[in-house]
């Protein structure tokens, strides 16, 4: 409670006032999922927000002290639940570089094409649960009904709908098919109808504009001084994406753009998403269209064991960098192996995002930050 | 909507596996600490996967810290965490990015197992904050100077740290119901 308070008066006499402390969460719908808020308010103003998180703490960095490398594998799928394939090839690309191993082309290709899937199947959740946090019922209903469709495909080359466990230490567990390149190719082809029937339904919605514009505004220098990353940074201004600036895999031969907008607001993340979903479908195009003959998984010995030293990987996940820092001492297992999750970097600028705004607001601000709590707890 | 102009100058491409940009990285370093305190005698080397690595004494960290960011353009901080060497003590580690150059640096520094005190950065880089709440909470470091230094993914009055490798669970076993008999 450092902030003064004006006094209040009624009738010429001064009335008592105090802050008075609001828990939002853990079971807020619109925290998704066990993010306990506990916020200051002067009225119906947020003075202070104080984040209690860790109430899906899984011990994801102590377990993996205790298995080889390819048993890690399953378990970053857990950290952020909706961004499995690109937090797999987080660890799998630490891993590589560690040994040096040289991944076949058209696994590199398919991993693109994961990674990209991936990333629109992540920002089509956001967008229907953003929409549902604002009181928009209907959006929520189309991208759960296109996201269904990114599924589907995802289940069909590694059987499972969530926690894929698809990419393996030299290229990827199954090769994708020729049936299934035509089916990406005529969702891709649906996309961009969709990606508009999106924007008839929300982005034009003066009711959003309303509720977003000027709202949890950050500045480029405060999105880096938190260290901020992916569509959060993005959106204040500064065009740092790993796949340009770090370039892995063969994103250096695909063209796209990086989606940037200036206002660092709630509608700016809005609109950096969209876009950025725009941006994959191309590349997830391109990728089909380059991808070459070959073998999806290339040699990599049976045990693996990484030379004793420091690793550190990154890559751009649908949240922003993920990275994978693993010291090793020569053993079949990690030493110690450290997440970087994006939303546990996110969330430290919810305070500064919310400090004077609506009781109302938080709830667009904590959509727009678009955090995952596995990935914040680990 | 106009097109958004990038406040920062958009990066090219930096590979800094290329040998050349890091001993180029590493100079810039030794010359800055050289001006700073000759007495500091920094020498950056090649990480194994390709980072230079700076091993920075305890007493020292702050005065580099700043050194990196206000004078060479550390402005990024990725990730503080801490590893626990059992009897070579601590080891906690700074990953660093220069946004505009893409320069990429570790920072490392080593505390006695018996005395786990480790001056924050979060003056330097406010997003050290949750990170150095993190490596106390798990592996017990202290940082001194952190402005709310509380456990952050275990509860509240939870004993031991538990990433540490002597980690024991002090809580009691937990009673085994018999199994329901249908």
């Amino acid at each position: 409670m450092d902030t003064q308070i004006e006094p209040r008066t009624a009738g010429g006499e001064e009335i008592h006032t105090e802050e008075i402390m609001v828990n939002m969460g853990p079971q807020h719908p619109s925290t998704h999922g066990v993010l306990r808020a506990v916020l200051t308010l002067d009225g119906e103003r947020i003075t202070g927000v104080d984040c209690d998180i860790g109430y899906l703490h899984r011990c994801f960095e102590k377990v993996s002290e205790k298995l080889t490398y390819p048993q890690i594998i399953p378990y970053t799928d857990r950290a952020d639940y909706l961004g499995g394939m690109t937090n797999e090839l987080a660890f799998v690309l630490t891993v590589e570089q560690a040994l040096g191993i040289e991944v076949p082309r058209r696994a590199q290709f398919i991993r693109v094409i994961m990674s990209e899937l991936q990333r629109i199947h992540s920002h089509l959740i956001w967008f229907g649960t953003f929409g549902l946090d604002l009181g928009a019922t209907t959006p929520f209903l189309y991208s759960f009904r296109d996201r269904e469709v990114i599924s589907d495909f995802f289940e069909e080359v590694s059987g499972a709908r969530m926690m894929y466990n698809y990419m393996r230490v030299g290229g990827v567990r199954n090769d994708i098919t020729a049936a299934w390149v035509e089916k990406v190719r005529e969702f891709l082809r649906r996309f961009p109808a969709y990606l508009q029937e999106y924007d008839d339904l929300l982005t034009g919605n003066p009711i959003l504009k309303a509720r977003t514009r000027g709202i949890g505004r950050i500045d480029a220098a405060t999105a880096i001084a938190y260290g901020a990353s992916g569509p959060v940074l993005r959106a204040s201004g500064v065009a740092y994406d790993l796949r340009k600036n770090d370039p892995y895999l063969v994103y250096d031969e695909l063209s796209f753009e990086v989606a940037t907008a200036t206002e660092g607001d709630v509608l700016a993340r809005y609109r950096v998403r969209l876009k950025e979903m725009r941006e994959s479908a191309r590349l997830v195009q391109q990728a089909l269209e380059g991808l070459p003959e070959g073998d999806f998984l290339g040699k990599a010995p049976r045990i693996i064991k990484l030379p004793p030293g420091h690793y550190y990987g990154h890559v751009e996940g649908p949240r922003g960098e993920v990275g994978c820092y693993i010291v090793s001492d020569g053993d079949r297992r990690p030493y110690r192996l450290h997440w970087r999750a994006p939303s546990f970097v996110h969330l430290q600028l919810l305070p500064i995002m919310a400090k004077g705004h609506f009781m109302g607001d938080m709830v667009a601000i904590i959509g727009s930050i678009d955090i995952v709590m596995g990935e914040v707890d680990r | 909507m106009s097109r958004p102009v990038s406040l920062v100058p958009f990066v090219p491409a930096t590979r800094m596996q290329d040998a050349e940009a890091l001993a180029r990285a590493a100079r810039r370093i030794e010359e800055a600490a050289a001006r700073l305190d000759p007495k500091l005698e920094l020498q950056p080397q090649v990480r194994t996967d390709g980072w230079l690595e700076l091993s920075v004494r305890r007493e020292s960290l702050l005065e580099v810290a700043r050194m990196l960011r206000d004078r060479l353009g550390y402005d990024y901080l990725l990730l503080l965490t801490g590893v626990d060497w059992e009897d070579k003590g601590f080891q906690v580690v700074l990953h660093v990015q220069n946004l505009s150059s893409g320069e990429r640096l570790v920072v490392t520094v080593n505390i006695p197992r018996d005395d786990p005190r480790c001056p924050s950065v979060t003056s330097i880089w406010p997003t050290a904050n949750w990170h150095e709440r993190e490596a106390w909470d798990l592996l017990g470091i202290r940082f001194e100077g952190h402005p709310d230094l509380r456990r952050i993914l275990m509860k509240e009055g939870w004993i031991g740290h538990p990433l540490r490798k002597d980690y024991q669970d002090t809580r009691p076993p937990r009673e085994r119901l018999p199994r329901p008999v249908r």
